[in-house]
């Protein structure tokens, strides 16, 4: 792994700690020896790296506490933000496999550039967590709330009452809500109908009926322009899917 | 982490142990499963008892125990709310959680609906993580072939490794060998992918289950994989059993009469107008049939039956007792049989069709928005309609709303405002009497009392955490009859075997205050109030009392204080609203004590009482 990357993986590895209000150096060297993207060989802490860090103005250390400088906070904001965008990209919209997609999003994170990584949150409709739930920093275009004619998925509460629509993503607000929608089917994939939008939203899944208030279905994203695939062709499958992630990340490398 | 696996090894033991002997102490059986899948119709068949059933989410919110004998063995069965998953946020949820944590059954007989396989596979696949032995129940078999849907229960059963019985609980086929079955309870099979990679087990966290069992925070748990890649793991394992087991036919549709009927109920115009008609029959069966008719003709009977035991017992002592005015039979007896009983059978009649077809949880929609203005959500709709049948009842369901300030305003209006069967049966009894303005009059001022009350208390009382509105509406379904006449009647039977001894109670006591002369004290304590304050006979003070025992003997006393016309209209007017915003009765008082804790609950009565008399001597002065 470039040395680059490295820097990368330590500022995440610190986003996160300072995500869960902890700054002492014990927590991060935890965390960062459970965290999923070091693919380095050698893959255990190198309290080397922090001096490394430290020297570019990155972190500050004193007394075993660790604490990210203004310019290191914003560093790391931008590398959390590719990866949950593009743990997005894969898992739900694409339906990639979690350990695939867990994979491709640690080396997205290093790669993406910076219109890229805007283009993907436009075209995701500024998705606002990741599938595990975590917040997705906030980019420029989610602040001026860009919308653009590649926006693909719309929040439901936007599709015409009576249509068919898949549902792409869910920028769930709580385990128990996330709980509930998968409890009634509506999962990213799941066609659902929207019936009404007032007085409550209900959804119809097939034959049931869900009923749910405005601001939960807002977060419900469905894709703009889906169509149903004529009967007869059959979904993709696992492997055909794995080609199109390959194309992707070739496309974007 | 560890401590947790441990016991589970000790339970798999101790739970072999038991297999191999099979029982010599009563065995423990728990039906569990997700909400509105038929766990207590379930229960009921077993135990040929009743727990309330409806064709809605959580209408258990209690876990019921019975003792009965299965195939020569003791067996001990506990019917549970409905679970959506271990991870939980509401109390009666919770109290399923602390069944299978702190005393967890010998076996599970998982409950699962048939025509929606899936969700109540997302549950077996974190039951199984317990390791407990299960029995897979398919509940509403009829309806799901009745749709076209067909299944491999065999498939089933090799995927799940526990028996799979296929049963309708609504008719009672299959019942005999789920009761059979319950001795060949197997431990599930461990959650694994079928399809391509069969032998990798799902990516989540094996002990997941157990982990959120023992109350672990969610960012200490042994798992690394979060909780949501399990549950969407879970998921995609259901999907895929369920499209190995399940081969789907033609889907018949539904009856256009019942979709379209569903369809009115969340409209929003629909709605309101299905909700004023469902509202009008109500009020033509009580009062017409009810009231008018079958009172009619009770009484009827009942009229020679008093003046032969007056006859017989004279003017004395003996003939107080039994036929004078705080008589046992006159005031106690036949006004539970005479009145109450069927004008209560006329209102739970529509009331139990209604709640087989599946009507009320529509009603969340259409007062979703409504009870926002009160610091609730649509939610609250259920607890607030099962009020209008029995408080008590009514106030045990709001442990399923989620947060401490909703469940206290939900049982501060249940309180307030909403009379029960009974009560709200003899109530428009009385009304049918009223001018139509004064009707309207009495039902709007309670309105307008309960939302403003709703209102203050919402922006008062602080908020922690908001709860969102999300519901299933399931399908309308036709009602079946037997089961709405066998409702109808269990909650009838309910009222004779706890009314009646509490009538006779209440009549015993007011005749012995009466004797002594307290009664008389009592009546001169509330003058003040009642008299001057309400502008009332010194005896509307006797109701008063009363309704604390049981609300609609309260009712009566006044209905008969209304039919020997010593009321006008406006003190009619009166007294029938502070009876209806009255508190409810002490059962209720002691629900409200269990399900709020004594200082709110007392909060609740006293605030409940100012306002009924408040809003009393209000009308009072203006009128």
């Amino acid at each position: 792994m470039e040395k680059h990357d490295q820097h990368d993986e330590y500022l995440e590895a610190l986003y996160h700690v300072r995500e869960r209000d902890h700054s002492d150096l014990k927590s991060l060297v935890e965390h960062y020896n459970d965290l999923h993207c070091k693919d380095g060989s050698n893959g255990g802490f190198d309290p080397g790296m922090l001096q490394d860090l430290e020297e570019h103005n990155l972190v500050v250390v004193s007394n075993e506490v660790v604490q990210l400088t203004d310019e290191g906070l914003k560093k790391a904001e931008r590398i959390v933000r590719r990866h949950r965008l593009a743990e997005r990209l894969l898992a739900d919209v694409l339906h990639m496999d979690h350990a695939e997609s867990e994979e491709a999003a640690c080396e997205f994170e290093h790669i993406l550039a910076e219109e890229i990584t805007d283009s993907i949150c436009v075209l995701l409709g500024h998705p606002r967590t990741c599938p595990h739930g975590s917040p997705i920093p906030p980019g420029a275009c989610c602040r001026v709330g860009a919308t653009q004619n590649i926006t693909a998925v719309i929040p439901l509460t936007e599709v015409a009452i009576g249509s068919t629509v898949r549902v792409a993503y869910i920028n769930s607000l709580s385990d128990a809500q996330q709980h509930h929608l998968t409890h009634f089917d509506v999962v990213p994939g799941s066609a659902i109908r929207l019936h009404q939008l007032s007085p409550a939203v209900v959804i119809a899944r097939e034959e049931r009926m869900v009923a749910m208030e405005k601001a939960l279905a807002q977060n419900i994203y469905v894709w703009r322009n889906w169509r149903e695939a004529p009967a007869g062709k059959p979904e993709p499958t696992e492997r055909q899917r794995r080609g199109l992630w390959k194309r992707m990340a070739a496309f974007f490398r | 982490m560890a401590a947790v696996t441990e016991q589970a090894r000790f339970r798999r033991a101790s739970r072999e142990a038991l297999a191999g002997k099979l029982a010599g102490s009563a065995a423990r059986v728990a039906i569990i499963g997700v909400p509105n899948c038929g766990k207590s119709l379930i229960f009921n068949r077993l135990t040929g008892r009743f727990s309330t059933t409806a064709n809605y989410p959580y209408t258990t919110v209690e876990v019921e125990e019975a003792q009965l004998v299965i195939n020569g063995q003791a067996v001990a069965l506990f019917d549970t709310p409905g679970i959506t998953g271990l991870e939980l946020e509401s109390e009666d949820e919770a109290m399923t959680r602390d069944l299978l944590r702190d005393r967890p059954p010998d076996v599970i007989i998982q409950c699962a609906d048939a025509g929606n396989l899936v969700r109540s596979l997302i549950l077996t696949a974190q039951l199984a993580e317990l390791e407990i032995p299960t029995v897979l129940c398919l509940n509403m078999l009829d309806e799901a072939t009745g749709r076209g849907l067909f299944f491999d229960y065999h498939a089933l059963s090799e995927h799940l490794g526990v028996p799979v019985v296929p049963v309708c609980a609504l008719d009672g086929r299959g019942i005999k060998e789920l009761a059979k079955k319950i001795q060949h309870a197997r431990v599930p099979r461990p959650v694994r992918r079928t399809g391509l990679d069969a032998r990798a087990p799902v990516t989540g966290c094996a002990g997941c289950s157990a982990a959120i069992l023992a109350d672990e925070p969610k960012d200490q748990r042994a798992c690394r994989a979060s909780w949501r890649t399990a549950l969407k793991s879970h998921h995609l394992w259901a999907q895929e059993i369920a499209d190995l087991v399940v081969k789907q036919g033609g889907l018949e549709p539904r009856h256009p009469f019942w979709t379209g009927l569903a369809n009115a109920a969340v409209h929003p115009i629909g709605a309101w107008a299905l909700l004023l008609l469902t509202l009008a029959i109500i009020y033509l069966m009580v009062v017409e049939v009810g009231a008018k008719f079958l009172c009619g003709q009770t009484n009827r009977a009942i009229a020679p039956l008093v003046a032969l035991v007056s006859s017989w017992a004279g003017h004395g002592f003996v003939g107080d007792v039994l036929v004078g005015p705080f008589g046992l039979l006159t005031l106690g007896l036949f006004n539970a049989i005479g009145t109450v009983l069927p004008i209560l059978a006329t209102f739970y009649l529509p009331f139990c069709v209604l709640e087989e077809i599946g009507y009320f949880p529509r009603l969340t929609v259409q007062f979703d928005r409504l009870l926002r203005v009160v610091g609730l959500n649509g939610k609250a709709v259920l607890p607030m309609t099962l009020g209008f049948g029995c408080s008590s009842v009514a106030c045990m369901s709001i442990r399923r709303l989620e947060t401490t300030k909703e469940r206290f305003i939900a049982a501060f209006l249940i309180s307030l405002g909403i009379p029960c069967a009974a009560q709200l049966g003899v109530v428009i009894a009385i009304l049918a009497v009223l001018p139509l303005p004064a009707i309207v009059g009495a039902g709007l001022a309670v309105f307008a009392l309960q939302v403003a009350a709703g209102a203050l208390l919402g922006r008062v009382i602080p908020e922690k955490q908001r709860s969102h509105f999300l519901v299933e509406l399931p399908p309308l379904r036709p009602p079946h009859w037997g089961n709405v006449l066998w409702r109808t009647y269990q909650r009838i039977a309910e009222f004779v075997t706890e009314a009646i001894p509490l009538f006779l109670a209440s009549a015993a006591t007011l005749f012995i205050l009466h004797s002594v002369g307290l009664l008389d004290r009592l009546r001169s304590l509330l003058a003040p109030v009642v008299v001057r304050g309400l502008g009332l006979p010194r005896d509307y003070a006797d109701v008063l009392l009363v309704t604390l025992a049981r609300r609609e003997m309260g009712a009566v006393m006044l209905k008969d204080m209304a039919d020997s016309h010593r009321l006008n209209v406006q003190q009619l007017f009166i007294a029938l609203l502070v009876i209806v915003l009255f508190v409810p009765c002490m059962t209720t008082g002691m629900i409200l004590g269990r399900v709020l804790g004594w200082f709110r609950a007392a909060l609740v009565f006293s605030a409940v009482t100012a306002i009924a008399i408040g809003a009393g001597a209000v009308v009072h002065l203006l009128w």
